[in-house]
């Protein structure tokens, strides 16, 4: 059926349109929220809302520029206003420092792009269990609780070694960046 | 590593764990907000944080990654975007905007054994009906058909597979469409349970061989609906299903290997209320972008396709 990307650059976007531009750049848009609004739940609702002001504005979109530097904008505005709201409720960083760390993230894009890379490669040499761990966390959005259920395990106990393999991380990346200078 | 350094490096954490107190948030703040190199090491620990979350291709083997070119991190945006209020208008606004929920693949795992409500491989289908369905138990969408078996593609399971012909359907004769889609509902009413309920839609997609610079895309997609089928609107379009859903996904991937049976899937949440999924499946062209005339694909099968619900606590 009809696609936007059939549709030539000076039309406004459909619905459909839109839709699909949204889902499929919902991924990027949510790790640019969890920097500022890090649990994973919360983010989620700020891309959601995010969402919603973007079909609010889509008549001001150019569909000739990059769709996520545009959406980016409404995300961060939406990370603010939930800062604004839970930051101190949620124990958060707060409105004003939120602003000055985007400010220097669009800085240091470039060397947050390298440390990425490392990642991927520092992440494939972890000891399985402590891979599994951070998986388990991370991407399967366990809890720490859930985790040391099913390790068989204190929580606290859990929660140092995910402390510890995330500091393994850390160092390797920065190794790694070591390397290249 | 020195000592404030490791307490920064706690508090970051424990601020991104959701674990700070009253005491280590404001602590936090503060340093933030007094020191550029706290602030660089929380960028740093908070983008290792959200891309071990969300970057689904960091937990993908190598060899996966390099056939799932389209998952790899991309950058954040490079520039500053100015603060500006939110455009208060309200007109235009899609309600159904409101409710829609994108899952993706970030819903925690399965503790129970997932039920499956549905299950087609195709083996009693003759083709896809004209558009959109508005029942139960049929196929519709663009031009498909069902077939045996075809060059360098065989059946995943049983005898027969889902082959995708056109980018629109009789009656629709859409000018341009790079999309070929097809739908089906289920029927969940009384399947969800009252607590957390996660609906996993899953198929396999598969390509033979594609000659020349042309890259084609799969997806898979569910729009949850708490309404009766009677209500639908005839002739059901996608845009009312997006603004009219509980809760949707979606998910693509680019097809690779000719031959070789892609799995795609994507989890949604349903609540006791929900009555119906409405399943979405199609592949498209990816390149080159379509600027005029309809897709008709060279082969492109779709076969198992799979209703999961997991109860989730």
């Amino acid at each position: 059926m009809e696609s936007f990307a059939s549709n030539l650059p000076t039309q406004p976007l459909t619905h459909e349109q839109f839709m699909r531009l949204f889902l499929a750049s919902e991924r990027e848009l949510l790790r640019y929220v969890m920097a500022l609004v890090p649990n994973v739940t919360d983010a989620r609702d700020v891309v959601q809302e995010t969402a919603i002001a973007l079909w609010r504005a889509i008549g001001k979109y150019d569909p000739a520029k990059p769709f996520v530097p545009w959406a980016c904008r409404f995300a961060l505005n939406e990370a603010r206003l939930h800062l604004r709201t839970e930051s101190r409720r949620r124990r958060l960083i707060e409105e004003d420092v939120a602003a000055m760390l985007d400010e220097r993230r669009v800085e240091i894009a470039a060397p947050l792009d390298a440390r990425r890379e490392h990642l991927r490669d520092c992440l494939g040499r972890l000891p399985e269990d402590q891979r599994r761990l951070v998986r388990g966390y991370y991407f399967d959005e366990e809890s720490i609780e859930a985790l040391a259920a099913t390790l068989g395990r204190g929580a606290e106990a859990v929660y140092k070694a995910l402390q510890r393999t995330r500091q393994a991380l850390q160092q390797c990346i920065e190794r790694k960046l070591q390397t290249e200078q | 590593m020195n000592t404030e350094r490791e307490e920064l490096i706690h508090l970051i954490h424990a601020c991104l764990d959701g674990r700070a107190t009253d005491a280590q948030a404001s602590r936090l703040n503060a340093l933030l907000r007094e020191d550029a190199a706290a602030r660089d090491l929380y960028l740093q620990l908070a983008d290792t944080h959200s891309c071990l979350a969300v970057d689904e291709s960091l937990w993908m083997d190598p060899s996966a990654l390099a056939a799932h070119p389209d998952l790899a991190v991309a950058s954040v945006p490079k520039r500053w975007f100015v603060w500006r209020p939110l455009l208060s208008a309200a007109a235009g606004i899609v309600v159904g905007m409101l409710c829609t929920t994108v899952v993706f693949a970030y819903v925690g795992p399965s503790l129970v054994k997932p039920k499956t409500i549905f299950a087609e491989s195709f083996e009693s289908v003759v083709r896809t009906a004209p558009g959109l369905p508005r029942g139960t138990g049929s196929w519709g969408g663009d031009e498909a058909v069902v077939v045996d078996s075809a060059p360098g593609v065989k059946p995943r399971t049983g005898g027969r597979m889902l082959r995708f012909l056109s980018g629109t359907y009789q009656g629709e004769n859409s000018p341009r469409s790079q999309w070929g889609d097809v739908y089906h509902i289920v029927d969940v009413r009384g399947l969800a349970g009252a607590g957390r309920t996660v609906a996993r839609v899953s198929t396999n997609f598969a390509q033979a061989e594609v000659t020349g610079e042309k890259r084609f895309a799969c997806s898979v997609g569910a729009f949850a609906l708490d309404q009766d089928l009677s209500t639908l609107p005839s002739p059901l379009n996608q845009m009312w299903l997006q603004q009219n859903n509980n809760a949707s996904g979606s998910r693509r991937a680019v097809l690779t290997d000719p031959g070789r049976w892609q799995e795609v899937s994507v989890e949604l949440a349903i609540t006791s209320q929900t009555r119906f999924l409405v399943l979405h499946l199609a592949v498209d062209q990816e390149r080159p972008t379509l600027t005029s005339g309809t897709v008709h694909f060279p082969g492109h099968f779709m076969d198992d396709v799979k209703v999961e619900l997991i109860p989730r606590h």
